[in-house]
């Protein structure tokens, strides 16, 4: 009997997952998967060890289709994929990186938009689009804590992207998430606490889309 | 015959039926007077079982970390819902602030909270005292956490909400209800308005030189503006407070401070960002006597000539303090609820 429900509960996962698409975003460090609280080497002058790493992903299209409402939290410290609605053929996806204006001044704060998950800027209406929290680790055994929380939706200082992938994509999408160029560039031009809206995190966010890369062994 | 009788125990039916759903039943949440503009924050149409809810929550020292204060510590309704005993607010374990506790009144016709104005929403703004380190210092999982294991409010968010559980989002929407329907328009200066009673010579000589002095910033009938500007005043080493400039990085708005409302100034001492000043006459001395000592971003409409002498300064403190509004600062329905 028991054998016989765990087939039944397997076989609906399998049903489940198999009816839709799959959106999976892995951070990598210098082609290593970044395990939190592990230090990864970036150069050979730094490793960085990631404590926190979370981001919004919203406004998804699937070949030129939105989701209505999409608006997911990527917390890698208990981190789940994207279920997306069953599309045979992707040929385009694109989402952004962060919310929008709108969003951020809904005053909707049930689910990913909880200010709860603690992306919510409490002093200054909004979100935090990526948040990154951590130790640069120096071959000097200097130790330095970066914390980015790069956000703001008010001009000139709007931070969120978009990002947009196109090919024959299988229906599981896996995005790589190329950590190290944002880290290097924070570390060369010493950003390591931004903690508001404002030109360093703007400046820092122009970069997130280039962070966003295709895995390669897609069909 | 038979049609009345069906039409009876349709209306028999409707009446009950509306009692059944007491939660559901709308009320306008806002009552003003008609020379007042219309509000800006959102309207929502609320309940009374909802205001009632976040009425509880605004006085329950559960919202901070150690349970020893709540809003109202800060916000104490006898002096418009603001303190007076410090220049900044204090928080739990004794911890201080940068800035004066506001008073809270008259919310829905403010486009931006704070005195920064980095807050842009009435419903998101609880947050900040709730998490803030200086203040309640608690995280919001811990928060929500805690109400639901508390029976009081599990019940409440049942009655009030059709929900089993408190969510963050109820209990932001409660406590902005509740600080929404904070409306103070039963002055002695809203009598004159509405043409029941007349001011006195000294009111009236004060409402004149109110209108010429200080009218351009603090605006009939709300007594504010929904801007920011620099009232000259000199930064504080201790804070170091640039006002709205933390929020929008732009040097012209250095040392700007969001435009208070004079409405219960009298009794909402210590004025000012930082609560400088103890009395009333001090803040009159300043914009009146004070013409050297000022930053260089102060407000063109503060470069004119504001003095006053002795008698006027008089005059003027007689107008304010028609903007007393007594039934505001004891109404029972905004009290501790018992």
């Amino acid at each position: 009997m028991r054998i016989l429900l765990l087939i039944l509960s397997f076989s609906s996962v399998v049903f489940l997952f198999s009816q839709e698409s799959m959106l999976q975003v892995i951070p990598f460090v210098q082609n290593k998967k970044v395990v939190m609280n592990q230090t990864i080497p970036i150069t050979e002058n730094y490793s960085i060890e990631i404590e926190t790493l979370k981001m919004y992903l919203s406004a998804i299209q699937i070949n030129q289709d939105p989701i209505i409402d999409s608006v997911y939290l990527l917390d890698f410290e208990e981190y789940h994929p994207i279920l997306l609605p069953n599309t045979k053929e992707i040929k385009e996806f694109s989402f952004s990186i962060g919310l929008d204006s709108i969003k951020n001044v809904s005053e909707n704060y049930d689910g990913a938009l909880d200010p709860i998950h603690g992306m919510y800027w409490a002093w200054h209406t909004g979100y935090t689009n990526f948040k990154l929290k951590g130790k640069i680790h120096f071959s000097t055994n200097e130790t330095k804590d970066i914390e980015l929380h790069l956000g703001g939706y008010l001009a000139p200082f709007q931070t969120v992207q978009n990002k947009t992938v196109k090919g024959n994509l299988s229906s599981t999408i896996t995005i790589r998430l190329q950590l190290e160029y944002l880290i290097e560039y924070a570390v060369k031009n010493t950003y390591y606490s931004i903690l508001s809206p404002g030109k360093s995190a703007h400046e820092l966010s122009s970069l997130l889309p280039s962070l966003f890369q295709l895995q390669t062994n897609e069909k | 015959m038979k049609n009345r009788f069906y039409f009876i125990l349709f209306c028999c039916l409707s009446v009950i039926g509306v009692s059944l759903n007491k939660a559901s039943i709308i009320i306008q949440p806002i009552d003003y007077p008609s020379y007042w503009p219309r509000p800006i924050q959102k309207m929502k149409a609320i309940n009374e079982e909802e205001i009632q809810l976040g009425r509880l929550l605004f006085y329950d020292p559960i919202l901070s970390e150690d349970s020893s204060v709540s809003c109202a510590s800060c916000h104490l309704q006898q002096t418009g819902f603001t303190h007076i005993d410090h220049a900044v607010s204090h928080g739990i374990y004794g911890r201080k602030g940068t800035r004066n506790a506001p008073a809270l009144q008259n919310l829905a016709w403010n486009k931006t909270f704070h005195w920064d104005g980095g807050v842009t929403s009435l419903s998101g703004q609880a947050i900040n005292p709730i998490t803030h380190p200086a203040e309640m210092n608690f995280d919001l999982k811990g928060l929500i956490l805690r109400l639901n294991r508390t029976r009081k409010y599990v019940a409440l968010a049942q009655t009030s909400y059709k929900t089993k559980t408190f969510t963050t989002s109820l209990l932001l929407k409660a406590l902005s209800q509740f600080t929404v329907s904070l409306v103070s328009c039963h002055s002695k200066y809203d009598a004159m308005k509405a043409g029941k009673i007349s001011f006195s010579d000294q009111e009236e000589k004060g409402y004149q030189l109110f209108q010429k002095k200080c009218a351009s910033c603090h605006t009939e009938p709300l007594f504010m503006k929904n801007e920011f500007a620099s009232n000259g005043l000199q930064i504080d080493p201790e804070y170091n407070d640039l006002g709205r400039y933390t929020i929008t990085h732009k040097n012209s708005d250095s040392l700007k401070f969001k435009i208070p409302s004079l409405r219960n100034c009298e009794v909402t001492f210590p004025y000012m960002h930082d609560g400088r000043f103890k009395k009333l006459k001090d803040v009159i001395n300043y914009y009146s006597d004070n013409s050297t000592n000022k930053n260089n971003h102060i407000d063109q409409r503060l470069k004119v000539d504001l003095f006053l002498n002795k008698d006027e300064k008089k005059d003027l403190l007689a107008f304010l303090y028609t903007l007393t509004d007594r039934t505001f600062l004891v109404n029972k329905n905004y009290s501790f609820p018992k």
